[in-house]
C-alpha cells in the first residue's frame, strides 16, 4: 500500500495539463510511475530488452491515448496500458509468461538504493539471494492469474480496486484470488519452512 | 458485531487497509479480546511482509518522452491500416480458395449426378445439329450424282424430252427431294410408254452412280435392287430419330464432361496461390 500513500504530487493536476498536450506533465508522471510499468513489463515479458521496449511502447501509448482516460485511478489505466501492449508482444511471439524473479536479486543488489543504502554483510546477502529463489519457486507454483495479483499487490502495492481496473476483473475477483494465493504461499513456504530466515519460521499453519 | 466470526479475506483486507472503517474498528475491538484470531491475524502478516521482501527491479534507463518520439510514434493509423490490409487479404485468400475447392469438385463431378435434362441439353442440340449437315452433305451428293446420270446419258444418238428424262430419274432419287421433276413425269409429260422405251443409259456407270447414291443414306441394305426407290427421311421424321438416338445415348456411359472448365479451376488456383503470397508477405511486414 505504500506506493499508492505516497503520492505527494498532484496527479490530478498533471492528469489534466497532459491532456492538454504539456510534455513535461506527462514526464512527471511517468518519472513517478517508471518503476511500476517497468517491473510489471518485466514480470510478464520475462525478458530485461522486452520489458524496456514494451514499457516505452506503453508510455507512447498511453500519452497518445490521453484523451481516452476519464479520471479513476491513473496508475491503474497506465498499467493496463503496459499490460496489454506486453501481451500483444507475447502474442506476437508467441511466448508463455512466467514469473522470474532470478535477475531481481542480481540486479537490485546493485541499482536498487534501498539495497545500497542498508550495508549488509555478505551473510545477509546470502540469505536474501536464497530467500529470493525460494519465492520465486514457490510462486511459480501458482496459477498464473494468482502470481498477477499478488504481484500487483504485494509488489507494486496497487489497492484492490486498481488490481481489479488493471486486470480488468470484479473486486471479489481480486479478493478471492489474493485470498487463494496468500493461503498457498503460505502452505508452500511451511512445506521447506526450514529454509526461511528464523523470524518467519513458525510451528502452525495458516 | 460482537459475534462476527472474521474470515481470512477479511483479515487480509485488514492488512491491506482495505477495510470499511466500521469494520476495521469492529476488527481492532475483536483483536484485543481475541487471542486465536491475533495468533492468525500474525500469521498472515507474516505471509505478507514475506511477500514484499522482494525488491522492485530498477529501470535500466528513463523513459522520457521528447516531442520527437511524440512525433514519430504518431502514425499509428498507418499501422491500422496495415491491418486492414493484412485481413482483407486473408479473406480474399480464403473467398478464392473456396471457390477454388468448389470449382475443382465441379471438375471431378460427373454429369450423371446433375438433373438429366440439364445435363444433356448441350448434347441434344450438337446431335440435332449433326443430322441437318449430313441432310446437307446427301443431298449434295445427289445433285452431283445426278449431274453424272445427265452426263452419261448425254452421248446418246437420241434425245429425250426433259420430262422423260425426269420421269426416268425419279425411281433413282428420292420422290421427296425431288417434287418438281415426280410431278412432272406423273403430269403426263413423259408417259408410262416413253418410259418403258430402253434408255441406253450405260448399265454399268447406272449402277455405280445409285451405289455411290446407297453408300450416302443409311440404309445399306435395301439398296440391293435399283428400282426400288429409297424413301428419304422427311425433316420430322429426322428429328424424332436424332431424339431417339439420344435417348438410346442415355443408356450408355455418361459424358465426361463437367460444369467448371479447367481454365477457370487454373484460374482460381493462380488467385488463391496470389493472394496467399500477398498474404504471407503482408503478416511478416507486420
Amino acid at each position: 500500500m505504500a506506493a499508492s500513500t505516497k503520492t505527494s504530487f498532484n496527479e490530478e493536476q498533471l492528469v489534466q495539463a497532459a491532456q492538454r498536450g504539456q510534455l513535461p506533465a506527462f514526464n512527471e508522471l511517468l518519472l513517478h510511475y517508471q518503476k511500476q510499468v517497468y517491473n510489471l513489463a518485466y514480470y510478464i515479458m520475462n525478458d530485461p530488452a522486452a520489458a524496456d521496449d514494451a514499457t516505452q511502447e506503453a508510455f507512447i501509448s498511453a500519452y497518445h491515448a490521453l484523451a481516452k482516460f476519464r479520471g479513476g485511478s491513473f496508475r491503474a489505466w497506465l498499467l493496463r496500458i503496459v499490460r496489454n501492449a506486453c501481451y500483444d508482444e507475447l502474442r506476437r511471439y508467441k511466448r508463455h509468461p512466467s514469473i522470474s524473479w532470478e535477475d531481481f536479486g542480481e540486479l537490485d543488489k546493485e541499482a536498487n538504493p534501498h539495497l545500497r543504502a542498508k550495508v549488509e554483510s555478505p551473510e545477509e546477502s546470502l540469505q536474501r539471494d536464497e530467500l529470493c529463489a525460494l519465492l520465486e519457486r514457490t510462486l511459480a507454483r501458482l496459477p498464473a492469474e494468482q502470481q498477477m495479483t499478488l504481484f500487483l499487490v504485494d509488489r507494486l502495492g496497487l489497492a484492490y480496486d486498481e488490481v481489479g481496473a488493471t486486470m480488468e476483473v470484479p473486486l471479489g475477483t481480486v479478493k478471492s484470488r489474493l485470498y487463494r494465493a496468500r493461503g498457498k504461499m503460505r502452505e508452500y513456504l511451511m512445506e521447506t519452512q526450514e529454509l526461511l530466515p528464523p523470524r518467519y519460521r513458525q510451528k502452525g499453519s495458516r | 458485531m460482537e459475534n462476527k466470526i472474521w474470515n481470512a479475506t477479511e483479515l487480509y483486507a485488514y492488512l491491506d487497509g482495505e477495510l470499511l472503517p466500521v469494520q476495521e474498528k469492529a476488527l481492532k475491538a475483536e483483536l484485543e479480546i481475541n487471542q486465536s484470531l491475533q495468533e492468525q491475524l500474525a500469521q498472515q502478516r507474516q505471509t505478507v511482509e514475506l511477500l514484499q521482501t522482494l525488491p522492485l527491479r530498477e529501470t535500466p534507463r528513463n523513459y522520457l518522452l521528447t516531442p520527437e518520439m511524440v512525433r514519430v510514434a504518431a502514425p499509428r493509423p498507418k499501422l491500422r491500416r496495415r491491418r486492414f490490409t493484412l485481413w482483407s487479404l486473408r479473406l480474399a485468400t480464403t473467398f478464392s480458395a473456396l471457390l477454388f475447392v468448389v470449382a475443382l469438385g465441379l471438375q471431378f463431378t460427373p454429369l450423371t449426378a446433375i438433373p438429366q435434362p440439364l445435363a444433356q441439353a448441350p448434347a441434344m442440340m450438337e446431335q440435332e445439329v449433326t443430322a441437318e449437315m449430313e441432310e446437307a452433305v446427301v443431298m449434295e451428293k445427289m445433285v452431283e450424282v445426278e449431274k453424272v446420270v445427265e452426263v452419261v446419258a448425254s452421248p446418246e444418238p437420241r434425245e429425250l424430252p426433259a420430262a422423260e428424262v425426269a420421269a426416268e430419274e425419279a425411281p433413282v432419287m428420292d420422290s421427296a427431294l425431288l417434287p418438281t421433276a415426280t410431278a412432272a413425269a406423273k403430269n403426263g409429260i413423259g408417259g408410262e410408254e416413253e418410259f418403258a422405251a430402253p434408255l441406253t443409259l450405260g448399265a454399268g456407270e447406272a449402277a455405280t452412280a445409285e451405289l455411290e447414291l446407297c453408300s450416302l443414306t443409311e440404309g445399306d441394305a435395301e439398296c440391293g435392287s435399283v428400282s426400288e426407290p429409297q424413301p428419304e427421311t422427311p425433316p420430322a421424321t429426322a428429328g424424332a430419330e436424332g431424339s431417339a438416338s439420344w435417348q438410346n445415348e442415355e443408356e450408355g456411359p455418361p459424358s465426361q464432361r463437367s460444369f467448371s472448365p479447367w481454365w477457370l479451376v487454373g484460374t482460381l488456383g493462380l488467385v488463391t496461390l496470389g493472394f496467399a503470397s500477398a498474404t504471407w508477405w503482408s503478416a511478416r511486414r507486420n
